[in-house]
């Protein structure tokens, strides 16, 4: 029964790996979005909920059939979180993506593309902590939002000066980037609660 | 003194009263067994071979040995077969009314007086045939054997599990087929206890064989339908004369029944203590 | 349509004037293992004896409605009940190897005493081949003519199998085969059951809905002899319709 406890193990990590690179194409898009360029979201998106409900199944499947234990309990449960997680990084993308379409806001954005590539380095830790077990960039995690929170801070406070419609976009974009980095965040933990167990 | 000391001293008392009633009611087997061999033993030492090849007037029992045999072997032959398949059919029948009959009948059959049997078969064939012949007296020994050996292979039937009955036929095999070639193999240690001890029982009967056989003991003759002997009656026979050189005979007799019978019956009773399924 | 190799209609079993099996309705696709699972004494057992007509040493039992096998009523009067168990197999919950028999004989005695097999190199080559589909050639193969009381447990099972398999059954029933085999006899004969169901399909009584869960595709629950619910082994293990399901997945029924 092992063998097809590791078969099903096997497909979430592939399901993983593909809303892996999915959410990077789209932050790929947002970047080309926040260039003046222009991309669709959507379709990644859908994609992705598609992915997370067949990594469910899966995931429901192999706890119903193997009453699995110890580090492959927490793995099967850590994936379900990371998949929404995954998703939800997704849907924020495509929210920006709406924010800038609605507004027809074009302004420079530093800061967001600022917060954006930190933001893009932070998935690609997340994903390579989980999907590969690596601890040491877990605690990097912790840094980088840091850096995003204190960018989304000041673009906040800069609503109290002077209010011109760049700004506000901006402040719109940085809270959904916020968000963004927080999901990284929370897979970097689930990395962890697989590897040790704990919660943090 | 107390209750309780007048009690055990009760309990004790009556521990020994039975015991001694036991040893009491096995005391005749014990002596039987002694005296058997303690008379016989020197009528045999000193005749030496003789005695178990000689005939009567030499001194020697041989053909009532002979006899013996052949007869055992005759009521085999007759009995076997048809307790054996009495056996079966009582086992896969149960509940039809012959079955059920059937057990009551061989209860009856294992009780039933033995010089009866004898009787009834000199009716029907001594008298017709109009000469006592070893034929009748193996009719008669197999009336007497087959209720054993059929009662016997019934309950060795039913004790194999319940499960290997199921997986025989699991496996598309007929009835027939079940039964004979799976099932009574499996059975066949309890079947060939039930054969060895009807053949233990009717090698000493004496009452069958009073009006069938007649007692042949001068020539070794062979032949179905001629007189045999039989070393029980030969026994009955000698110790009714006056001389004593019979006597001393009978003795003899008895130890070569007694071995034959305890050289049945006890490897029997041991092999029942190996495991079986 | 997917192919039905058994079916039931309307099933009822009597033990007297007991009703113990109370109108079954049962559909068992190809190629599947199909759990019957409840609590002991719910008729489980008694239904899968009516899918070989083993029931029928039974003297007290009486079965009524139909049993298909490949779209044929195997309780039609002109059906012969020893044709219907050379096509169904069974392997019963104490492992019964005829212990009088050799692991070779074990394996060739439905053969032999059938006439299915016309030379003693073909009779060799069906004895191999089952051992081998029961994953037990490799540790008999140096003592086919020893006995199966120097067997464990679970070898035992595996040749009950193997005796099975020689008659190359399209189905086979097994009655709680684990049920009194060591948790690692258990494994090896569960993992067997995978690669059995590619080519045989497997209708199997357990009374662990655990086993149930890791094995089966479809599974039925059967409760006081009616069928409560059937469906795909997920389905109702994940969200069971009927009550009584739901509290015995949960460990709620005794």
């Amino acid at each position: 029964m092992r063998k097809l406890l590791d078969l099903g193990l096997k497909q979430i990590e592939k399901l993983l790996q593909e809303m892996g690179s999915t959410v990077l194409e789209c932050i790929d898009s947002l970047e080309n979005i926040l260039e003046g360029g222009s991309d669709s979201i959507e379709d990644k998106s859908s994609k992705l909920h598609i992915l997370r409900d067949e990594l469910v199944e899966i995931a429901t499947e192999l706890l119903i059939r193997y009453q699995p234990m110890a580090s492959d309990l927490r793995y099967i449960q850590a994936s379900i979180d990371v998949s929404y997680d995954l998703y939800r990084i997704s849907r924020y993308a495509m929210e920006i993506e709406g924010t800038l379409k609605i507004t027809g806001a074009s302004c420079e954005f530093e800061k967001s593309k600022q917060a954006l590539r930190i933001v893009r380095e932070m998935i690609e830790l997340a994903l390579r902590a989980f999907l590969e077990r690596d601890e040491v960039s877990t605690g990097r995690l912790l840094e980088l939002d840091k850096k995003v929170d204190e960018l989304y801070i000041t673009s906040i406070e800069e609503l109290k000066e002077d209010l011109d419609i760049c700004k506000a976009v901006e402040a719109l974009i940085l809270r959904h980037l916020e968000r963004m980095s927080d999901h990284a965040k929370y897979i970097g933990g689930s990395a962890i609660y697989v590897m040790e167990g704990r919660r943090i | 003194m107390s209750g309780y000391n007048v009690r055990k001293l009760k309990e004790k008392l009556f521990l020994f009263l039975i015991g001694a009633l036991t040893v009491l009611m096995f005391f005749p087997l014990f002596h039987i067994i002694y005296s058997v061999f303690k008379n016989g033993i020197h009528v045999i030492l000193n005749r030496g071979a003789t005695f178990i090849t000689g005939t009567l007037s030499d001194g020697g029992i041989g053909p009532a040995i002979i006899g013996t045999f052949i007869l055992v072997f005759l009521a085999s032959l007759i009995g076997l077969p048809v307790a054996f398949l009495v056996g079966i059919y009582a086992y896969e029948y149960p509940e039809s009314t012959l079955g059920k009959a059937t057990k009551s009948l061989l209860q009856i059959m294992l009780e039933f007086p033995t010089i009866l049997v004898g009787v009834f078969v000199m009716q029907i064939l001594v008298v017709p045939m109009g000469t006592y012949s070893a034929l009748a007296g193996a009719l008669a020994l197999a009336i007497i054997m087959m209720p054993y050996v059929a009662v016997y292979t019934h309950e060795a039937m039913r004790q194999i599990p319940f499960a290997y009955r199921e997986a025989a036929f699991s496996l598309g095999l007929t009835r027939v087929k079940a039964v004979f070639r799976v099932l009574v193999p499996m059975a066949k240690r309890g079947i060939l206890t039930g054969v060895l001890i009807g053949i233990a029982k009717v090698a000493g009967e004496t009452a069958p064989l009073l009006f069938t056989v007649g007692g042949s003991y001068q020539t070794y003759q062979i032949g179905i339908t001629k007189p045999v002997g039989a070393i029980p009656l030969l026994i009955y026979t000698l110790i009714q004369s006056p001389a004593k050189e019979y006597h001393e005979m009978a003795w003899g007799a008895s130890l070569i029944l007694l071995l034959i019978f305890l050289g049945i019956f006890i490897p029997v009773r041991l092999s029942l203590r190996e495991v079986k399924l | 349509m997917i192919e039905l190799v058994l079916e039931t209609k309307d099933l009822k079993v009597y033990y007297g004037k007991n009703m113990v099996i109370k109108d079954v309705n049962l559909k068992v696709p190809k190629n599947v293992v199909f759990a019957l699972m409840g609590p002991s004494g719910c008729g489980k057992s008694t239904m899968l004896r009516t899918f070989n007509r083993l029931l029928e040493l039974n003297s007290e039992a009486r079965v009524e409605g139909e049993v298909r096998i490949f779209g044929r009523n195997i309780y039609a009067p002109d059906v012969d009940p020893i044709e219907v168990r050379r096509e169904v197999g069974m392997v019963f919950q104490y492992p019964n190897p005829f212990p009088h028999l050799t692991i070779y004989d074990n394996v060739a005695i439905g053969l032999k005493l059938n006439r299915l097999v016309r030379s003693k190199e073909e009779l060799d080559k069906r004895v191999k081949w089952a051992l081998k589909k029961a994953a037990l050639w490799d540790e008999v193969k140096d003592r086919l003519d020893d006995y199966p009381s120097n067997l464990s447990g679970g070898q035992r099972q595996r040749l009950v199998i193997a005796r099975t398999l020689a008659m190359k059954p399209k189905i086979l029933l097994m009655d709680e085969p684990t049920a009194n085999i060591d948790p690692v006899g258990t494994k090896k004969i569960e993992e067997l059951l995978f690669e059995l169901k590619k080519e045989y399909t497997i209708i199997l009584v357990t009374h662990s809905p655990a086993q149930a869960a890791r094995v089966s595709d479809y599974v039925a629950f059967l409760y006081l002899g009616e069928l409560i619910e059937v469906g795909p082994t997920k389905r109702v293990f994940e969200n069971p319709e009927h009550e009584l399901t739901e509290q015995y997945v949960t460990g709620a029924l005794g």
